[in-house]
C-alpha cells in the first residue's frame, strides 16, 4: 500500500516529538547503575532558599491526626511534632517529651515534657494539650489511624503543666513508640487546622490549597534548631511526565512518588531516595471466608504461583526486597525468623494445591487493582495472569479508580468470593507491633482472617512484652502467618524519590516517609 | 426576536435543573463513597468507624432529603463544605475559577485566532502544499490527546530551551508578566486542540459555499481571490462553524482538565476530576452545576448570535411554536 505524502506529514511531526521528548533526558549516564540510599549526601548546609517539592497525588487536608494518605506524610515533621519521633535509625528519640520512665509492668508512664513550646499560633504548648490530643485520637469520632497504635492506653491525665501520665489497660513496653505519629496540635482550634495547621514544628503554613499545593515558612520562634529552608513548597505534579520534565529542568528540588521504573532514569546525577530496609509490603489480600480462598491450602497455591523475582525485576525494577514468606515483616530485618519455609516460585506445585482445594483447569479469578495509581501491581497482575494461564487458570485483570477500587474490600468483614486485592501495607517496623496485631481477630484485617489461638497468643506476647519474650512473639506469628497465608506478601519496599544533588539532610522513614525537617541546600550552592 | 429568546432561556434553566438531579443521582449510584477515601482506606478504620462519618455527614440520609438540603443551600448561597478540606465549596471554587477563566479565554481566542488565517490561507493561495499542511495540522490536532501537545511544548520550550517554566499559574493581576508566561504553553495546547476540528469544519464549510452561484458570479465579476474569500466565501461559512463552536465548548472542558494537569494549573477541571476519584459529592455536585450553567449559558449566547445573523432560524423556531400551538388547540377541540 503505497501511503500519500500528504498523510506522512503528521505522522513526521509525532515522530519528530517523540525524539525530542527521548533527547531531552537522555545522556546523563548508566541507569543501571543507581543504587537507592536512605539519605541524602551530608556535609556543610547552607539556611535560606526555597525547597520545590513534587509529588503525583494531592494533600487533601491538613488533620495530622486523621492523616488520609501517605502523600502528607512528609509534613508531620514540618508542620508538627509528637511526644517521641523516630530517628533515622528508626529508634525512638525525644520530641516534645525530654523524658519518660514506666513502671516495672508497664502500665504506668510519665512523660516530661518540653517548657517553652508555643504552638504556631503563640499559645504555649503545655500537657494539658497533649491530654486533649491523646484523647482526641482515641475518641473513635475523630476516625484517627494512628488509634490503634495507642489503643492500650486507659487513662491520660496532665500532672503538671509539663508531666503527663498515662495509665495503660494492658502492659507495653512500646508506647513511646506508639505515640510517635500522635501529633501535638491545637485542639482548642481544631476547626482551623486546615488554615493554620496549628503546630509547633520548624515549618508554619503559609498557603493550602486543597489537592493543589501546600506552602510552608520557617518558623523562627520554633523552640528547635533554626530551620535551615526560607520556604518549602510542595506542589501536586498529577502528570507524571511533566513532573519528570520539571524536575530534569531543575525546576524542582525534589521529587516523590515515582514509578519505580523511572526511578534510575531520573537518579542519574542525583539521588534515588528509597526506605534501605523497608518496612512497606505489597501484597494481594484474599478474602478468607469465601471461596476458593477459604481453603488454606489455595492461598498457598496462590503464593506459589508469584513468581516474585520477575515481578521485583518488572515492577520495582530490581529495588524492592522479595518476601516469599507470607508474613510482613523485612527479610533482611533484625526480627525476621529466618527458619521461615520460602513459598518459592512453583507453577507444578501451584496447579497441584489449586487442585486439591477445587479451583481446576478452566477456573476463572479475579485480579482487583487501582488505574491511574499503583501501576506496578497491574504489572505484577499481569505476570500472574501469565503464569496461571500455563496451568489452566484465567485470570482477568479489573483496574479500577481508587475509591471503586477501595469499596470493595475495605472495610473488614466484607465479601469478595475469587478475587485477589492488590495492595499495599504501610506498618511501622518492629519492634513496633501493629503489623502483627493487624491480622489478629481485634484487628482489622480485610483478609477476614480468624486468628488461631497461637497467634494470639503471639500478637499478645509482642504486644506487652520486651526483650527476648517480644522477639519470640515475633517469630511465633510470622510462623502462623507463614503456614496459614492470611494474604500472600510479594515484596517489601517503600515508595522512591530523587532529590538534586544540592540537596542535603533528607531522610527516608521505613515505611518511606520523607524527613524534611533538618534539610537544607548545600553550603556554597545556587542562591 | 423577544419570544425566542424566552423560549432559548427557559430551555437552559430546564436544562440546568435536569443536569443537577443527573448529577446528584448518578453520583451515589458509583461504587465507593466519601468516608472511605477520606480515611485512605486506612488499615486501622472499621465499619463502625465510617457508619458513625456517614451519619455525620447526612449521607446516611434519604436521597430526597439529601437533594433538598443541597438545592435549599443553593437558594440561600451555601454550596456545601468539602468532605475532606472541609473548606466550603464555594471558597474551593473561587481558588479555581480565574485559573480556569483565563485558561480557556486564551485558549479560545487563540483557537479562533489560529483558526481563521489557517482556514482562509489554501482558500486564496490555492497552492496545494498549504492545503497539506493545514489538512496535516487538523488531523493530527484532532488524532493526538491534548497532553501529547502540551508534553512536546514542555519539552522543547521548558526543558530544551528553558524559555518557560513547565507549569504552574500565577494571577494576572498579581503579576501579569510571570502570569502570561506561565499561561503562554497551556493556552496554545488547548488552542491546537480546540483548532484542529475548527479548522475542518471551516474548510469544509468553505468549500460548499465556494460551489455557491454568488461566489462564482463575484469570481466572474473580476474580484480578486482574496476578496471573494474573504468578502462572500468566509461570512457565509462561518455560521455553521459558529454552530460547531458552541458544541466545542463543552468538549474544551475536557481538554482543559488534561491541559490543567500536564501544566500545574489550578483550575475547575482538576477539582471537578479530584472530587469524582475522591467521592467529594459536595464539590463536584456544585462545580459540574456552575460549569453546565456555564456550557449552556454560552450556547444560549450562541443561539441567540446565530439567531441574529440567520433571520431563518428564528422564523424556523416561531413556525415550529405555530405548529405546536396548533396541534395543541385541535387535540383539545379548540377552533382555530
Amino acid at each position: 500500500m503505497r501511503i500519500p505524502r500528504s498523510r506522512m506529514w503528521p505522522v513526521a511531526a509525532l515522530v519528530a516529538g517523540a525524539l525530542a521528548l527521548a533527547g531531552c533526558g537522555a545522556g546523563r549516564g548508566p541507569a543501571a547503575t543507581v543504587r537507592k540510599a536512605g539519605a541524602t549526601m551530608t556535609g556543610p548546609m547552607r539556611t535560606g532558599g526555597t525547597l520545590h517539592f513534587g509529588q503525583s497525588q494531592g494533600i487533601t487536608q491538613l488533620d495530622p491526626n486523621t492523616i488520609a494518605s501517605s502523600s502528607q506524610t512528609q509534613l508531620q515533621t514540618l508542620l508538627w511534632n509528637g511526644l517521641t519521633k523516630y530517628a533515622p535509625d528508626m529508634s525512638v528519640r525525644p520530641d516534645l517529651a525530654t523524658s519518660w520512665t514506666a513502671s516495672a509492668d508497664y502500665r504506668h508512664w510519665t512523660f516530661h515534657l518540653r517548657p517553652g513550646v508555643r504552638f504556631h499560633n503563640g499559645k504555649p504548648f503545655t500537657a494539658d494539650d497533649a491530654v486533649k490530643n491523646i484523647r482526641r485520637v482515641l475518641d473513635p469520632k475523630t476516625a484517627a489511624q494512628a488509634a490503634v497504635k495507642i489503643s492500650m492506653i486507659d487513662k491520660v491525665r496532665a500532672a503538671g503543666p509539663t508531666t503527663l501520665d498515662i495509665d495503660l489497660k494492658t502492659p507495653n513496653p512500646q508506647l513511646p513508640n506508639g505515640l510517635v505519629d500522635i501529633k501535638m496540635t491545637d485542639v482548642d482550634h481544631i476547626k482551623d487546622v486546615n488554615r493554620t495547621a496549628n503546630g509547633t514544628g520548624p515549618y508554619k503554613l503559609a498557603r493550602f490549597v486543597p489537592n493543589q499545593s501546600v506552602t510552608v515558612v520557617r518558623n523562627d520562634r520554633f523552640w528547635g534548631p533554626r530551620p535551615r529552608f526560607d520556604r518549602i513548597e510542595i506542589q501536586r505534579y498529577a502528570d507524571a511526565t511533566a513532573a519528570q520534565s520539571a524536575f530534569l529542568s531543575g525546576e524542582l528540588d525534589t521529587l516523590t512518588e515515582l514509578a519505580p521504573d523511572t526511578a534510575s532514569y531520573l537518579a542519574v546525577g542525583r539521588t534515588l531516595l528509597g526506605a534501605p530496609q523497608p518496612a512497606g509490603v505489597a501484597v494481594w489480600e484474599l478474602d478468607t471466608k469465601s471461596k476458593p480462598f477459604d481453603n488454606p491450602k489455595a492461598r498457598l497455591a496462590l503464593s506459589y504461583a508469584a513468581d516474585r523475582a520477575a515481578m521485583n525485576q518488572a515492577a520495582y525494577a530490581g529495588k524492592a526486597v522479595v518476601n516469599d514468606t507470607d508474613q510482613p515483616v523485612n527479610p533482611t530485618g533484625p526480627y525476621y525468623d529466618k527458619g521461615l519455609p520460602h513459598h518459592t516460585f512453583d507453577l507444578a506445585k501451584a496447579k497441584s494445591l489449586f487442585a486439591e482445594a477445587g479451583v481446576r483447569k478452566g477456573s476463572t479469578l479475579t485480579f482487583w487493582t487501582t488505574a491511574g495509581a499503583n501501576l506496578e501491581w497491574t504489572t505484577m497482575g499481569q505476570i500472574l495472569q501469565q503464569d496461571l494461564e500455563k496451568i489452566g487458570i484465567n485470570l482477568q485483570i479489573r483496574s479500577n479508580e481508587v475509591a471503586t477500587w477501595a469499596a470493595k474490600a475495605f472495610p473488614k468483614g466484607k465479601r469478595y468470593p475469587g478475587l485477589i486485592y492488590a495492595n499495599f501495607l504501610s506498618f511501622p517496623p518492629p519492634p513496633a507491633d501493629y503489623a502483627v496485631s493487624w491480622y489478629s481477630n481485634s484487628g482489622t484485617c480485610e483478609c477476614n482472617w480468624t486468628a488461631p489461638d497461637a497467634y494470639e497468643k503471639a500478637a499478645a506476647a509482642v504486644s506487652r512484652s520486651s526483650g527476648g519474650d517480644r522477639a519470640r512473639g515475633f517469630t511465633d506469628a510470622q510462623r502462623v502467618l507463614n503456614a496459614n497465608v492470611p494474604i500472600v506478601t510479594l515484596a517489601n519496599t517503600s515508595p522512591l524519590s530523587v532529590a538534586q544533588k544540592n540537596v542535603r539532610g533528607v531522610w527516608v522513614q521505613s515505611e518511606g516517609t520523607l524527613h524534611l525537617e533538618d534539610a537544607g541546600f548545600a553550603a556554597g550552592s545556587r542562591p | 426576536m423577544i419570544a425566542y429568546i424566552a423560549r432559548r432561556l427557559g430551555l437552559s434553566i430546564l436544562m440546568i435543573a435536569l443536569v443537577s438531579v443527573l448529577v446528584f443521582v448518578v453520583l451515589r449510584l458509583l461504587p465507593g463513597d466519601p468516608t472511605i477515601t477520606r480515611v485512605g482506606a486506612a488499615q486501622a478504620i472499621d465499619a463502625k468507624t465510617l457508619a458513625a462519618m456517614r451519619h455525620s455527614l447526612g449521607l446516611d440520609d434519604p436521597i430526597l432529603v439529601q437533594y433538598g438540603r443541597w438545592i435549599a443551600g443553593l437558594f440561600h448561597g451555601d454550596l456545601g463544605q468539602s468532605y475532606f478540606s472541609e473548606y466550603p465549596v464555594g471558597e474551593l471554587i473561587g481558588q479555581r475559577i480565574g485559573a480556569t477563566v483565563l485558561l480557556a479565554v486564551a485558549g479560545l481566542v487563540l483557537g479562533v485566532l489560529l483558526t481563521v488565517p489557517l482556514a482562509v490561507l489554501p482558500a486564496i493561495s490555492r497552492r496545494k502544499i498549504w492545503g497539506r499542511l493545514v489538512g496535516g495540522y487538523s488531523t493530527v490536532g484532532m488524532a493526538a490527546p491534548p497532553f501529547v501537545f502540551g508534553i512536546i511544548l514542555i519539552a522543547v520550550f521548558s526543558v530544551g530551551l528553558g524559555w518557560t517554566p513547565t507549569g504552574g499559574y500565577q494571577s494576572l493581576w498579581s503579576d501579569p508578566g510571570a502570569s502570561l508566561r506561565l499561561l503562554a504553553l497551556p493556552a496554545v495546547t488547548l488552542a491546537i486542540t480546540l483548532s484542529a476540528p475548527l479548522v475542518h469544519y471551516l474548510r469544509v464549510s468553505m468549500r460548499e459555499v465556494e460551489s455557491a452561484a454568488y461566489v462564482r458570479t463575484a469570481t466572474g465579476k473580476g474580484l480578486g481571490r482574496p476578496g471573494v474569500v474573504g468578502g462572500h466565501v468566509l461570512p457565509n461559512a462561518l455560521l455553521p462553524t459558529l454552530t460547531a463552536f458552541g458544541v466545542m465548548i463543552g468538549s474544551v472542558l475536557g481538554g482543559v482538565v488534561v491541559v490543567e494537569y500536564v501544566f500545574r494549573w489550578p483550575g475547575l477541571g482538576s477539582l471537578i476530576v479530584d472530587a469524582v476519584l475522591q467521592r467529594d459529592y459536595a464539590v463536584l455536585q456544585s462545580a459540574v452545576l456552575l460549569v453546565a450553567a456555564a456550557f449552556v449559558l454560552a450556547n444560549l449566547l450562541i443561539d441567540i448570535l446565530a439567531g441574529l445573523l440567520d433571520p431563518r432560524l428564528r422564523v424556523g423556531g416561531a413556525r415550529t411554536r405555530a405548529r405546536g400551538t396548533t396541534a395543541a388547540a385541535l387535540a383539545t377541540g379548540g377552533a382555530r
